[in-house]
């Protein structure tokens, strides 16, 4: 008899919404450099702002919950909402991650030389500081007084698509998410006045949903996004839905949730444009790609808006209309949405076996050529497949 | 909700588990036992603790009704942590299932839609981490926690290059005594002890006005500033190391912040609790009180015998007294339960580990009292003999060795006799065996010694490679990051670029080591370019560098301001396919962009090199920057590459590992190495084989201890010494489940003594001269 074979230690792969399946989605190999192999981007204007806008958010509800004197809104921007900016982005800096100098001003009024800014009249209110500013005293009268959670981490398993004993790794996989925001509302005590409240009230398929509760509560699930608005033809549009139905689903799973109704995504990018921001929405509005359309004024706007010139300012109704989004959730809306992460489970695994069997990683991933995406990838440079074409490298 | 009966079954049938009291009573006791039944659970290795952890949980959860979020188990490493929760998730999955067809429980099939991830798993810096994240105030940040080689580097600048400490002969001759030698006493080795002793601080809870006031050696008191600095800064950053990071959990969970969470958990169990210290035991006993408090329990996990990291501040005695402490300040008793039933291993290997750790007299008075020996539960097995190779010269002993590994695999195996003339064949299984049944476990996985020469793990390899079929192996430590080819050849182009004359390198006062493997790298570059690797077209490798070299735009209409150093990185790999394509490769990647990235914690200028026309020393300032928080680092071996991302390596190869590493691990044919090193009986390297006294570890402890709550060590320092080295090896043979082979130089056979041969620390050499306990091949 020969000797035993080794058993592999028993181990559920775990995926995150976003870090994995949507970071999969964008491309495939794109994800196994940044996410599976931990290799940081050069410039994460991304990474840092949406940690930026998310913790701003968070802290700015904690201020709100702990702090009786910022009840009201609007909140100033300087001292009220810079004094957070100004921790978070210390905090940021603690962990590695710099702001770009157009981005955001990292200096307070006491300090006098220009350092990396266009000049010493600190602080600069750039476009990380107007985007903040705008979510808070935006959202935040209507957002925090509905907030149960905030930042609740969901985790669930489920079975492993085409599982072959002794081939796939493990008969499980398991599928996290942090949802920024759960809302809880109960009819009977519901804020009036509430706007996010009115736009669900309003939506005909959700107020039947409602009306059929056996309870007088439900639950939205809250989601920021620190990116504008995608265009409805784009993947990333139906995504994020995806998304946010799978953390409705495992919201569902747990003992404690009340009817989750609806899923909100936050824009918040929407709030401020930056000029590749409105270069987009000019774009869309001409190709009628987006699913809210400027009328008047500001269609006229966006249509007359000149490239390198700056984004004029759009009505406020417009740009709260744009900065929000609701999923309306349903079952086969939340199975199909599980079934489309399970398509990209199956995806990954099989990438991931084809390694273990000695497969190079260019050859066992396979990468996603979108333009938006590849302009802006760290692996371009030796990608075998990059849109719109090969990209050489510079110096510097 | 469940009955325990009902339990019991859907364990039996469903995960063929037999935890019924007729088959298994140790098992049965510890699952079973009430909610609020603290236990000691003495788990001898191999004897199924994972399980009888997971299954503990899933039936405080399906019988005791309790939810899942008030039960908190930690483990020593985050692997076991992942490889526990996935079987509490894949077994309760498995169990809520057949409890729901069951009719019985129809009607709770609603309460049986349990969350089992609500569970808290993971290692108590982990569960800090994220608990002090979670349960922060407004305004207070989330803790950051660095890498040792941040910390190192922050220890260097403010706790020695600060009032030029470094030079302080004090200090100097203090960490000396310490270390019990001057031996190369450079900056990094006092930084590496000024560490040490910072986290003893934390761990044994010293205090260290007192320890400053009452010691008379006057370095006490310079140490005890470079420490105070040192923690200042990480404080003034935002930072934490582990043992900060643990003694602010403690502190909030004493002040009253963390009350919420507290109040949350009902059962704590704690896993390897043979390597805990002061610190975290005293966090364990304040969560314990609050679940005692709520009709809960707490459950020590642990063996004595595998206690292994005295050096990072654990302390054993606090296992062994487990029971009298727990008594003694949480007012419980605990129910001892020992898990002696051996599932890992076949009787010759049990007998084997059980006459090694009982040969020592002096050693059983520190073994927890009346354990009672391993039994080998593995049946159906080859029982192959305990096996030896001993060789004249380790080249004999690589060649031999590979030779013998290459029939295991390959050749259709080796025939090998016992004693009683019964025959063996060793070979791996036809069907599903892979190289990676077999480990190597050695002191160190080393391919070097300190003085560079070739050790058993760098001949192995070679000799394996030369074999037809060639077999790999995986020896993730083996090599230094700076020594590997792809990284020095990337490292030295991007010296080229950013310093191509070496200007700036040579107005640093680089430590001569440093300037050498510096210009190596540089070599390596320059071979790279001359070997004009692809993409040659529109721009090769060489006019990329000497763009650089000339500061002159490439594809660009103008130089730019700010330069991320990593996007240098990935353009350079356009030309090094082995960086995009090899695992192990972009392993290394990642460990140098890691590096960059959390240089720019205590850097000015967060990865970047600057180039300004206003100010163009800035580009020098960067440049020196860059070099010494980035590439001293990389080349004085202080970076460490992330194993946990080498998971999709196939499995054509065979482990070469320490034994530290080994821990928790199990292979069908373990090789230990008892020494291939010893080729004299030379007093340096007795400690790793027998002890002349207790060395830096056991005079640490000396020092420090007399200012902790524990007082002194009870146990003189050279007998702590063979402890440690006797409960090292018993980990190591322990590993085996079919085979073992112990290797070393015929010295080590027939003369020297060596604790893992079977000496006792009177010399007396239980096995004998040419240690005929063996079967040698």
């Amino acid at each position: 008899m020969s000797l035993s074979v080794r058993e592999a230690p028993y181990k559920i792969p775990e995926y995150s919404l976003t870090g994995d399946l949507l970071a999969y989605l964008t491309c495939g190999l794109q994800y196994r450099y940044y996410n599976r192999g931990s290799l940081p981007p050069s410039t994460p204007v991304q990474l840092w702002f949406g940690e930026f806008i998310h913790s701003v958010m968070e802290e700015a509800y904690l201020e709100w919950q702990h702090n009786p004197s910022r009840k009201q809104f609007p909140w100033s921007w300087d001292p009220e909402i810079r004094d957070i900016e100004l921790r978070i982005n210390r905090r940021l800096r603690a962990r590695g991650l710099n702001a770009q100098p157009w981005l955001f001003c990292p200096y307070d009024s006491s300090f006098t030389q220009q350092g990396w800014c266009p000049d010493g009249n600190h602080p600069h209110q750039l476009i990380a500081s107007q985007r903040a500013r705008e979510a808070i005293n935006t959202w935040g009268s209507h957002l925090f007084p509905l907030i149960e959670e905030a930042e609740v981490r969901l985790k669930g398993i489920q079975d492993m698509p085409n599982y072959l004993s002794g081939i796939s790794r493990c008969n499980y996989y398991g599928i996290t998410g942090v949802v920024d925001v759960i809302s809880y509302v109960n009819l009977q005590h519901a804020p009036s006045g509430n706007l996010i409240l009115h736009r669900i009230h309003i939506n005909s398929e959700l107020q039947q949903t409602i009306s059929n509760l056996a309870t007088p509560e439900y639950e939205i699930v809250i989601d920021y996004k620190g990116m504008r608005r995608p265009d409805i033809v784009d993947p990333t549009w139906q995504h994020h839905e995806w998304q946010i139905l799978t953390y409705a689903w495992l919201r569902r799973q747990q003992p404690q949730s009340r009817n989750v109704v609806a899923g909100i995504i936050f824009y918040l990018n929407e709030l401020a444009l930056s000029q590749e921001d409105m270069k987009a929405l000019q774009n869309n509005v001409r190709h009628k790609t987006t699913d809210i359309m400027p009328q008047g004024l500001d269609l006229r706007n966006i249509q007359n808006w000149r490239e390198n010139t700056v984004p004029p300012l759009l009505s406020r109704p417009f740009r709260e209309e744009r900065s929000m989004r609701i999923v309306i959730v349903a079952h086969n809306r939340m199975q199909s949405s599980l079934q489309e992460f399970d398509n990209v489970v199956r995806n990954i695994e099989s990438c991931v076996y084809s390694e273990t069997v000695g497969q190079s990683i260019i050859s066992a991933w396979l990468s996603n050529p979108v333009v938006r995406n590849c302009t802006a990838c760290d692996f371009k440079t030796f990608c075998p497949n990059p849109a719109p074409g090969p990209y050489h490298p510079t110096v510097p | 909700m469940i009955k325990w009966s009902d339990f019991e079954n859907g364990v039996v049938n469903q995960l063929r588990r037999d935890i019924r009291s007729q088959s298994n009573p140790d098992q049965n006791r510890a699952i079973q036992a009430p909610l609020n039944q603290s236990l000691f659970v003495v788990a001898g290795p191999g004897s199924g603790k994972t399980t009888v952890i997971a299954l503990r949980v899933l039936k405080l959860i399906f019988v005791d009704d309790i939810d899942p979020s008030s039960i908190l188990v930690t483990t020593f490493t985050r692997k076991a942590a992942t490889e526990l929760r996935s079987r509490i998730l894949g077994w309760g999955d498995q169990l809520r299932r057949s409890f729901i067809a069951n009719r019985s429980y129809r009607h709770i099939k609603n309460q049986l839609r349990i969350e089992f991830n609500r569970i808290i798993t993971g290692t108590l810096d982990s569960i800090a981490e994220e608990t002090l994240g979670d349960y922060r105030a407004p305004g207070t940040p989330p803790p950051i926690v660095i890498e040792n080689f941040v910390s190192n580097a922050l220890m260097i600048r403010v706790g020695l290059f600060k009032h030029r400490r470094h030079n302080n002969q004090h200090l100097r001759d203090y960490i000396a005594r310490l270390r019990g030698t001057s031996w190369g006493l450079n900056i990094s080795e006092m930084s590496l002890t000024l560490r040490e002793i910072k986290d003893r601080f934390y761990h044994d809870v010293i205090n260290i006005s007192q320890f400053r006031n009452n010691s008379n050696h006057p370095g006490v008191s310079v140490l005890c500033d470079a420490i105070d600095d040192h923690i200042q800064e990480l404080g003034n950053r935002l930072l934490f190391d582990f043992a900060r990071l643990e003694e602010d959990f403690l502190a909030r969970l004493r002040d009253g912040t963390l009350n919420r969470f507290l109040q949350s958990i009902k059962f704590v169990l704690v896993d390897e609790y043979q390597d805990t210290n002061l610190l975290q035991e005293q966090i364990y006993f304040e969560i314990a009180r609050t679940a005692l408090g709520s009709g809960g329990s707490i459950t020590v996990v642990g063996d004595d015998d595998q206690s292994l990291y005295r050096f990072r501040g654990a302390t054993v005695d606090l296992f062994q007294a487990v029971q009298t402490r727990i008594n003694n300040q949480l007012a419980v008793n605990q129910t001892i339960v020992y898990l002696s039933q051996n599932y890992r291993s076949t009787p010759a290997i049990v007998d084997f580990c059980n006459a090694f750790i009982t040969l020592d007299r002096e050693y059983q008075s520190v073994r927890v009292q009346n354990k009672p020996p391993i039994t080998s539960a593995r049946f159906h097995f080859t029982n192959y003999p305990l096996l030896g190779m001993f060789r004249g010269t380790v080249t004999q002993l690589a060649q031999d060795l590979s030779q013998f590994i290459h029939r295991v695999i390959h050749g259709g195996g080796l025939q090998v006799g016992d004693h009683q003339a019964n025959q063996y064949l060793i070979e791996i299984d036809s069907q599903h065996g892979t190289p990676a049944d077999i480990a190597l476990l050695l002191s160190s996985p080393r391919e070097f010694d300190a003085q560079q020469r070739p050790r058993l793990p760098l001949l192995l390899r070679n000799e394996l490679g030369q074999l037809s079929p060639s077999i790999r192996v995986f020896n993730p430590r083996g090599q230094g990051l700076e020594t590997i080819a792809g990284v020095q050849a990337l490292c030295g182009l991007i010296l080229q670029c950013l310093d191509p004359n070496s200007t700036v390198q040579s107005s640093l006062n680089l430590p001569p080591a440093v300037i050498n493997i510096f210009d190596i790298w540089r070599v390596k570059a320059n071979t790279y370019i001359n070997s004009n690797p692809p993409p040659t077209t529109p721009r090769s490798l060489r006019q990329f560098v000497n763009a650089w070299l000339r500061r002159t735009p490439l594809n660009r209409r103008a130089w730019e301001r700010e330069i991320p150093l990593i996007d240098l990185v990935y353009k350079l790999v356009t030309w090094m396919p082995v960086m995009q394509n090899d695992i192990e490769h972009l392993v290394y990647l990642e460990a140098i962009t890691r590096t960059i990235n959390q240089a720019g914690l205590f850097g000015n200028f967060g990865g970047q090199i600057i180039f300004d026309q206003n100010n163009p020393n800035l580009e020098q300032v960067s440049i020196r920057e860059a070099l010494w928080n980035i590439f001293v680092p990389i080349a004085t071996g202080a970076i460490e590459i992330n194993e946990e991302l080498l998971e999709t390596l196939p499995s054509d190869r065979i482990n070469i590992m320490s034994i530290h590493q080994a821990k928790g691990l199990e292979f069908p044919l373990v090789i230990v190495d008892v020494g291939s090193d010893f080729r004299t009986n030379h007093p340096r390297h007795a400690f790793k084989r027998f002890p002349r006294n207790g060395g830096k570890t056991c005079n640490m402890e000396d020092e420090l201890r007399p200012y902790s709550h524990l007082g002194p060590p009870q146990r003189n320092p050279l007998d702590r010494a063979f402890d440690d080295l006797i409960r090292l090896y018993f980990e190591a043979y322990s590993r085996a489940q079919d085979a073992l082979l112990l290797i070393g130089l015929s010295t080590v056979s027939d003369r020297i003594p060596n604790v893992a041969t079977g000496w006792d620390r009177n010399a007396d050499w239980h096995w004998g001269n040419g240690l005929h306990n063996l079967i040698h091949i």
